[in-house]
């Protein structure tokens, strides 16, 4: 039987250095995912207490030393097609002992809980940090999940049908509908998947997908797609240029920019919201700072027919300009 | 020139302000000194930065130089103080200098005001932004004690003069470390009251007080250097072989892959130690700059470019395209109407 009272003595005094850990693996995940150039979102944290007190009563297979997501760390994208570049990045990040692909577990005919699991998630030998979070004590379970998946984990979690035994014991009825729920998640993520695809691209479409893949490896923070839109498309005539001229301006300006705007989105992360732009974290924002530095005056009179000028003045600033 | 890159990158880490009143002639004003620096929050720091931006941004900010020639402490100040990320007190008493400095300068016609000195980083380099802030002429400025009872200017000094959109800016510089050397740095400036080169009394106060030039364009610095180490040659240097030696250094000087040229160094590699002082006095008296600077061949090109005549038996000529009416080429001979000075 395991002794709980040691278990929560010693998580009690020891969870700080895990705190710290995963802390780390957090930031570790989000340099080394953000140049893939898509939204993502990383969690990590060191169970509560009564957590790990509740999962050692629950699990009596599992001592202190064994239990192995004392530390638990989460990274949620958009669509399905994202997940193997997630999982190739963290791959090359970290040491994962198994990945255990949840969805393959399902076979055809049943529906359910799909993530990705990878376990025993330790810091590399090469690692600096190495020394101080050793991989023989120090390791986490890490999910990697789309956005409709994670609904599913969530809204399950503190219910009966959270895992097959619980809902193996439910009546006939009530088991059928909870796999036709599964089973609608999973119907609307592959959609999504889809659909972002297949989505005929108007000049505006374009140009945003193009801006969010470089927006991605400056911030995780989400755009209004329907902002971007807008602008994008009261903005884009001011180049008379075709959209691939546009798009191939757009990535050679970017590239260039890179190692500036890096240190503009980590400063402006931190720095005072009166003098925040709203656009900062508005993929289009890169566009109108091109434009700022090629053609200050179309941009100038193509912005403000629609925009507050004040706004575009911010934008200015943030990138060290002048409107003058 | 100060980029939009350094600008929106700029971390202010200390800021001093210093009380100057006007200097007048048998007067007993003296300057206010702070003590210590002002502490000032993130969102005044926020906005002092996006004051910078708008003044050393504007299409009225021009790039500038530290000038050989001036006495004003200015740069060595400014030198010391990137080298290394300077200490408070060493802050305090570097920007204390200045305010003495300007205050001695009894530029009767700069108005009363303060000084502010920032200590500050762009693109995590070491810099120094400098500004005078004008005040309403009369009284000097109060200060008070902090909390350790040294004396500094309090916020609403701040607020008043930085954070008032009305206020009436100043003179604004800023410099930027870029690496190790003297002149390592990039810097700019503004003056949001007068126009470049419009007034004696701006000359005055950048010329006397910051000791900094105007940056020349680079076609201009080139052009003016090349001339002036011509004339040098053609006028000063009587040794024949001398004088050939020094025009081969210029021209493959001007020639090379380097970007910048720096006349300092151009001396002390190429010109016979005799010669140097007489150079340096020369380039002094012709305006000429010592400080490094890019190169821009574009007005001296047709100058650089030499005419090459190879005869049947391997005979090599090679004359500069602005003498080629000195070699006079027939079918049979080949004549160089000019005098042997060295053979090599």
């Amino acid at each position: 039987m395991m002794d709980v009272d040691t278990a929560r003595k010693r998580w009690i005094a020891e969870r700080p250095k895990y705190v710290e850990f995963a802390n780390l693996v957090s930031s570790r995940l989000q340099k080394a995912l953000k140049p893939i150039g898509l939204w993502f979102d990383v969690s990590a944290r060191a169970k509560e207490v009564d957590s790990l007190v509740k999962k050692l009563i629950k699990k009596p297979k599992h001592d202190y030393d064994s239990l192995p997501d004392k530390v638990g760390a989460r990274v949620i994208v958009r669509f399905r097609a994202d997940i193997p570049h997630v999982l190739d990045v963290i791959e090359k990040t970290l040491h994962c002992d198994t990945v255990d692909d949840k969805r393959t577990g399902l076979g055809i005919d049943r529906v359910g809980y799909q993530s990705v699991h990878l376990d025993g998630v330790r810091l590399q030998k090469s690692d600096p940090d190495h020394g101080t979070f050793p991989g023989d004590t120090f390791w986490l379970e890490l999910q990697v999940r789309t956005l409709a998946q994670h609904l599913w984990s969530e809204i399950s979690h503190d219910t009966v049908y959270k895992n097959d035994d619980a809902v193996a014991g439910l009546p006939e009825d009530i088991k059928r509908r909870v796999n036709l729920m599964a089973g609608q998640i999973e119907v609307a993520d592959r959609e999504f998947d889809r659909l972002n695809r297949e989505l005929p691209a108007d000049e505006g479409m374009q140009l945003l997908k193009v801006l969010e893949r470089h927006y991605f490896t400056l911030s995780s923070r989400r755009p209004d797609a329907e902002l971007s839109l807008q602008v994008l498309r009261s903005l884009a005539p001011l180049y008379n240029e075709s959209t691939g001229e546009i798009v191939q301006r757009l990535d050679r300006f970017i590239k260039e920019q890179h190692p500036t705007l890096e240190a503009i989105y980590e400063q402006a992360a931190e720095g005072e919201p009166a003098y925040i732009t709203a656009f900062l974290f508005q993929p289009e924002v890169l566009m109108i700072y091109e434009r700022l530095l090629n053609d200050p005056i179309a941009i100038r009179k193509g912005w403000n027919l629609r925009y507050p000028e004040s706004e575009l003045e911010r934008i200015a600033n943030l990138f060290g300009l002048a409107l003058d | 020139m100060i980029t939009s890159e350094d600008l929106a990158t700029v971390v202010v880490r200390r800021v001093i302000f210093h009380d100057i009143p006007q200097a007048v002639k048998g007067g007993s004003a003296k300057p206010t000194l702070s003590e210590v620096e002002t502490e000032i929050d993130a969102p005044r720091k926020g906005h002092l930065k996006t004051k910078l931006i708008k003044v050393l941004g504007s299409k009225s900010a021009y790039p500038i130089q530290f000038s050989e020639t001036s006495a004003s402490p200015v740069p060595g100040e400014v030198r010391g103080l990137t080298k290394q990320h300077s200490s408070a007190p060493v802050f305090v008493e570097s920007s204390q200098r200045l305010a003495n400095y300007l205050f001695e300068q009894r530029l009767g016609s700069i108005s009363p005001g303060l000084l502010c000195m920032i200590d500050a980083t762009a693109n995590s380099l070491p810099c120094v932004v400098l500004m005078k802030l004008e005040r309403e002429r009369g009284g000097q400025l109060e200060l008070s004690d902090n909390q350790e009872g040294k004396k500094t200017f309090a916020l609403s000094v701040f607020d008043n003069l930085v954070l008032t959109d009305g206020t009436r800016l100043f003179k604004t510089s800023m410099f930027v470390r870029t690496g190790k050397g003297d002149d390592d740095f990039r810097a700019g400036a503004c003056d949001s009251q007068l126009s470049v080169g419009s007034s004696d009394d701006f000359a005055k106060f950048w010329l006397r007080f910051l000791g900094c030039t105007f940056v020349e364009e680079p076609r201009v610095a080139t052009h003016r250097f090349y001339e002036s180490v011509v004339r040098f040659v053609n006028k000063s240097v009587s040794d024949p072989a001398s004088k050939g030696d020094i025009y081969e250094s210029l021209q493959s000087e001007l020639k090379s892959h380097k970007k910048t040229l720096s006349p300092k160094q151009f001396i002390e590699e190429y010109i016979p130690e005799a010669e140097q002082n007489n150079l340096r006095e020369h380039l002094k008296t012709e305006q000429v700059s010592p400080t490094a600077f890019t190169k821009d061949l574009s007005d001296i090109e047709k100058r650089l470019r030499r005419r090459v005549y190879e005869t049947a038996k391997g005979v090599t000529v090679s004359v500069p395209e602005e003498s080629a009416e000195l070699v006079v080429v027939s079918p049979e001979q080949i004549i160089v109407n000019d005098s042997v000075v060295k053979v090599k």
